[in-house]
């Protein structure tokens, strides 16, 4: 038998343990307790498609926002987002889906704007519809990228 | 699943170059075969993002062939040149022990299924998270579909924000995985962040175990580590934070060894491991020059010719500066600098009224010491050593660990005194809440050591 087996654990070691393992395994099972659809929803992730990962954790509406610009919009333009917090994680993920498309502060050549029913902009045109507060508008003098 | 396995097999050519060549170093086989795998693994990782930014200088561009081959090639000559006649005469000291008992078998589960758990997260979950998507993530599907590191992308007055002066080891790495995988797998990439993770937990029970510990009290340890909600958090969401925490905990550990044991394979360890937590994150240089600091001061406390002393300081400064120089001779051509801090800022920051940010900076360590849901309970656990065990955290040699540990410690939170970012929302509170947590991942191998140490069970008890 190894040596080990046959000490007894030291008692700041127990103390440690008999702290340590109920508070983790409290704040392990805790969330599916309080929720138990989170198994579910990590099992439709397990089975669903990279496309679907994305539509599931960025959100249906905003997925398929960022999906219509992408299908709409050369590769080599320049945009500016309309509609999304700036301060808010929805900007930074638009901006990484979107890439190559290079945001610009000004000037850009497409006003993607989204959940902003109505807006307009002078010197701009509509280009691409997704619904009534999401679509994508043209610059009449478009920028060199 | 298929994330996953195609994340491990883009991985393994650069994990067996970096094997190759720690089996060239070792030439008394003191690593632990485990941790000399995981080892690789980062060494290999590092070598690799090296070894892009010298072909980023000479105009060569990047495809997963003209990457990892070069780097088998050139591991595997080197291993030829030195390998010693027979690697399996000095077998690791694990090798000769007595089986598991049932308290390390429960360990050891418990350690493999939170290692397994964030390995799957990660590849479940899409690049998602604020920093993953805007720094590391626009970063490497930039180089990806650049074939190169796009100098135009850095210096795109748009995408300032999102910190072009940062390192690129965690981009180019990723940019790697795309390229041998030949698509944009989030999943895939992602798998960098649990590796590491395992790799924090086997370094440390490797290091615990030569620090005198028996092998089921740095089982416990390894598992109190990994078990952290927050660290195996950090190693699912595609942050840097978990890479540099391996880099700077496991220069810090080797160092210590160094130190502790004299064996010369683990000064280049740690100076390898430093270099590349510099490469990892701009915090990572300040990291490799407490190390510096850390080794000057053995060196000059330690009786020896000053020839030891000029070698052993060349060596690692040596290192150091072989590994950063691509780093900075590109980040120099670009005119791209640390805007968190610089000149101006520490000019403007250097006020007395900024004290007042003292009262969010506490207030923001107190919610890690009293929150278990993110941390269980390492703080106050470090709190209780550092009252009964503090003969042991603050007498040498494990006084220069407890010394980093509060050093990097005061270093990250000095920063918040002097940012130059006031404005709501960006404001000083809003990167306490955003960051301060994850800066402490970094010291939290270090931590652990320490923990061990003060109230672990030493083999001969």
């Amino acid at each position: 038998m190894a040596e080990s087996s046959i000490r007894p654990l030291p008692k700041a070691l127990r103390l440690i343990l008999a702290l340590w393992l109920p508070v983790w395994a409290f704040f392990l099972a805790w969330p599916v307790v309080k929720d138990p659809a989170r198994l579910g929803l990590a099992w439709r992730l397990f089975r669903a498609s990279s496309e679907e990962r994305r539509a599931t954790v960025y959100g249906e509406p905003f997925d398929q926002f960022l999906r219509f610009c992408k299908d709409r919009l050369p590769p080599d333009c320049t945009f500016r987002l309309v509609g999304v917090d700036y301060a808010s994680i929805d900007k930074v993920r638009a901006f990484y889906v979107l890439y190559p498309r290079l945001v610009a502060a000004e000037r850009a050549q497409f006003v993607l704007v989204y959940r902003s029913p109505g807006y307009h902009e002078d010197g701009a045109c509509p280009f691409a519809v997704l619904n009534a507060g999401s679509f994508i508008l043209k610059a009449a003098a478009p920028a060199v990228p | 699943m298929t994330e996953i396995f195609f994340g491990l097999a883009s991985l393994a050519p650069v994990a067996l170059a970096g094997c190759l060549l720690l089996l060239a170093l070792d030439w008394d086989n003191v690593l632990q075969p485990l941790e000399r795998l995981v080892l690789g693994y980062a060494m290999g990782s590092g070598i690799l993002a090296w070894e892009m930014l010298v072909y980023q200088a000479a105009g060569v561009s990047f495809s997963a062939l003209k990457l990892f081959l070069p780097l088998l090639v050139v591991s595997a000559v080197i291993f030829r040149l030195v390998k010693r006649a027979d690697l399996r005469e000095h077998r690791p000291a694990l090798c000769r022990k007595a089986s598991f008992d049932h308290v390390e078998w429960f360990l050891i589960a418990a350690i493999a299924l939170a290692a397994c758990g964030a390995l799957l997260r990660a590849s479940l979950l899409p690049m998602e998270a604020y920093d993953a998507v805007s720094n590391w993530g626009l970063k490497a599907k930039a180089i990806f579909l650049a074939g190169r590191i796009p100098e135009g992308f850095l210096q795109n007055p748009n995408y300032e924000v999102f910190h072009p002066d940062y390192p690129l080891l965690v981009p180019l790495l990723e940019s790697y995985i795309y390229s041998f995988v030949g698509g944009l797998r989030e999943g895939s990439a992602k798998v960098v962040f649990p590796l590491f993770l395992a790799g924090c937990c086997i370094v440390l029970f490797a290091s615990l175990t030569r620090a005198g510990q028996s092998r089921r009290s740095s089982l416990l340890f390894s598992f109190l580590l990994v078990s952290i909600p927050y660290f195996a958090e950090q190693a699912t969401n595609g942050y840097a934070d978990v890479a540099i925490g391996f880099y700077f905990g496991a220069g810090s550990l080797y160092l210590y060894l160094w130190q502790t044991t004299g064996k010369s394979i683990f000064l280049p360890l740690s100076a390898l491991c430093s270099g590349f937590a510099a490469l990892t994150k701009n915090e990572g240089e300040l990291l490799a020059g407490f190390h510096l600091i850390w080794l000057m001061g053995v060196l000059i406390l330690r009786p020896c010719g000053s020839g030891f002393r000029a070698r052993a300081l060349g060596l690692y400064a040596g290192i150091l500066a072989g590994i950063l120089m691509p780093w900075y001779l590109f980040k120099v051509s670009l005119g791209l600098r640390n805007d968190v801090l610089n000149r101006d800022v520490l000019k403007a920051g250097l006020d007395w009224s900024h004290l007042n940010r003292l009262g969010p900076i506490a207030y923001q360590l107190q919610t890690q010491v009293f929150g278990p849901k993110n941390w269980n309970l390492i703080w106050i656990v470090l709190g209780a050593a550092a009252i009964w065990r503090r003969k042991v955290l603050f007498r040498p040699p494990v006084v220069f660990m407890t010394g980093l540990i509060g050093l990097t410690v005061s270093a990250y939170m000095s920063v918040y005194l002097i940012t130059p970012y006031t404005i709501p929302p960006f404001d000083v509170a809003w990167h306490l809440r955003t960051s301060a947590s994850r800066l402490l991942v970094h010291v939290l191998p270090h931590v652990v050591f320490v923990v061990g140490l003060a109230f672990g069970e030493t083999e001969d008890a």
